[in-house]
């Protein structure tokens, strides 16, 4: 709900609403809510990285340590102790992905390209779509904004073709064309019309393209139904441009 | 030297390790990790990739450029070929999961001390 002094500031004196203002306070809302929605992501991912991860890295090292300290005890429950150490370090495994999946932390340590190779190979490798990747050289100083939007829509696009496409296979691009840097996140899918009102896609869409249009950047949508579905994002490299 | 920003690893670390090393020392956050590495000169850094704000691998590199012969030992939940690439470029020994075992880790180690002692490091 806007704030009483908003929604007092787009209406004019003669009481109809001014569509620029109100389109100025909608985008600011807009800002706020992803802003908000990051901060929250954030914050869970640190708790389980900053917590749990680590309570769990603990266990697993102590596990280890007790199966190598347990000479003299049966084979059996030595052998229970180096299950259950190895089971806790898958559970770790699990609990940093889940952490990472929220907050990729991996973007700041080896940047957008090699970040998202590594998200596409997890996620094939998880949810069983096939995704190839082609990622050419990016700048090596590129916007974090910048990085995370992108991030954000391969996420996104990628959860999306799982939901609805009804095929196991897609396709990621990311290049620079000049000055922008374009996002192609494609499936050989059942398709949509773009035009028909969709719960649960038009949710993921509309948050696509708020995030896209808060760095700047256009956001593409083609989709036919049996034709499959792309999304061509283009971003500037800087989000002040 | 251990540095990690979780008590609880570096308490298990030490514990598990000073059967096999000499454990010099223990740091917690990144802007003790250089001063700490200058003035200790370990032979070996097991250095945490997430150290709470830091980037492991730039402080990696750091350490390889000012702290030599150090060599540095990074430890991470997740290991991925990607992260391999770029802790191999920042010039770590090597690159182990906090979840592969301590034998990993030990293994790491004296790999990465039997580099100091030789006096190769990488690029």
């Amino acid at each position: 709900m806007m704030p009483a002094e908003s929604v007092a500031s787009v209406v004019s004196n003669n009481g109809r609403p001014n569509s620029a203002a109100v389109e100025e306070e909608l985008r600011e809302l807009s800002r706020r809510l992803v802003s908000a929605h990051e901060e929250e992501r954030i914050r869970l991912a640190r708790e389980l990285h900053d917590d749990v991860a680590q309570r769990v890295a603990v266990l697993a090292a102590e596990l280890t340590a007790l199966a190598r300290e347990s000479e003299g005890i049966p084979d059996g429950i030595s052998n229970r102790i180096v299950k259950l150490s190895a089971d806790v370090a898958a559970l770790g495994c699990d609990v940093h992905r889940i952490s990472h999946h929220l907050h990729p932390v991996i973007l700041q340590q080896i940047g957008l390209g090699p970040a998202i190779r590594v998200f596409c190979r997890e996620f094939s490798e998880t949810r069983h779509v096939r995704t190839d990747v082609r990622v050419s050289e990016l700048p090596i100083d590129l916007d974090k904004d910048v990085a995370l939007c992108l991030y954000r829509i391969v996420q996104e696009a990628l959860h999306n073709v799982v939901q609805h496409s009804g095929v196991s296979r897609a396709a990621v691009t990311l290049a620079m064309r000049e000055h922008d840097i374009v996002l192609n996140v494609i499936d050989c899918g059942v398709g949509f019309d773009p035009s028909a009102s969709i719960v649960g896609a038009s949710v993921g869409l509309t948050s696509m393209r708020e995030r896209v249009r808060l760095v700047n950047g256009r956001f593409s949508l083609w989709s036919k139904k049996g034709d499959g579905t792309r999304i061509e994002v283009r971003v500037p490299r800087y989000t002040w441009m | 030297m251990l540095a990690d920003d979780y008590p609880g690893v570096v308490s298990a670390w030490q514990r598990v390790l000073e059967f096999s090393c000499e454990i010099v020392g223990s740091v917690s956050t990144g802007w003790a990790v250089l001063e700490t590495a200058v003035r200790l000169s370990p032979d070996v850094i097991v250095l945490d990739v997430n150290l709470g704000q830091a980037n492991g691998l730039d402080l990696c590199r750091e350490i390889k450029q000012k702290a030599r012969p150090t060599q540095v030992v990074l430890v991470s939940a997740t290991v991925t070929d990607e992260l391999r690439d770029a802790a191999h470029h920042a010039g770590a020994s090597s690159f182990v999961s906090k979840f592969s075992g301590i034998a990993d880790l030990e293994s790491a180690i004296r790999c990465a001390y039997s580099n100091s002692l030789h006096g190769s490091a990488a690029p």
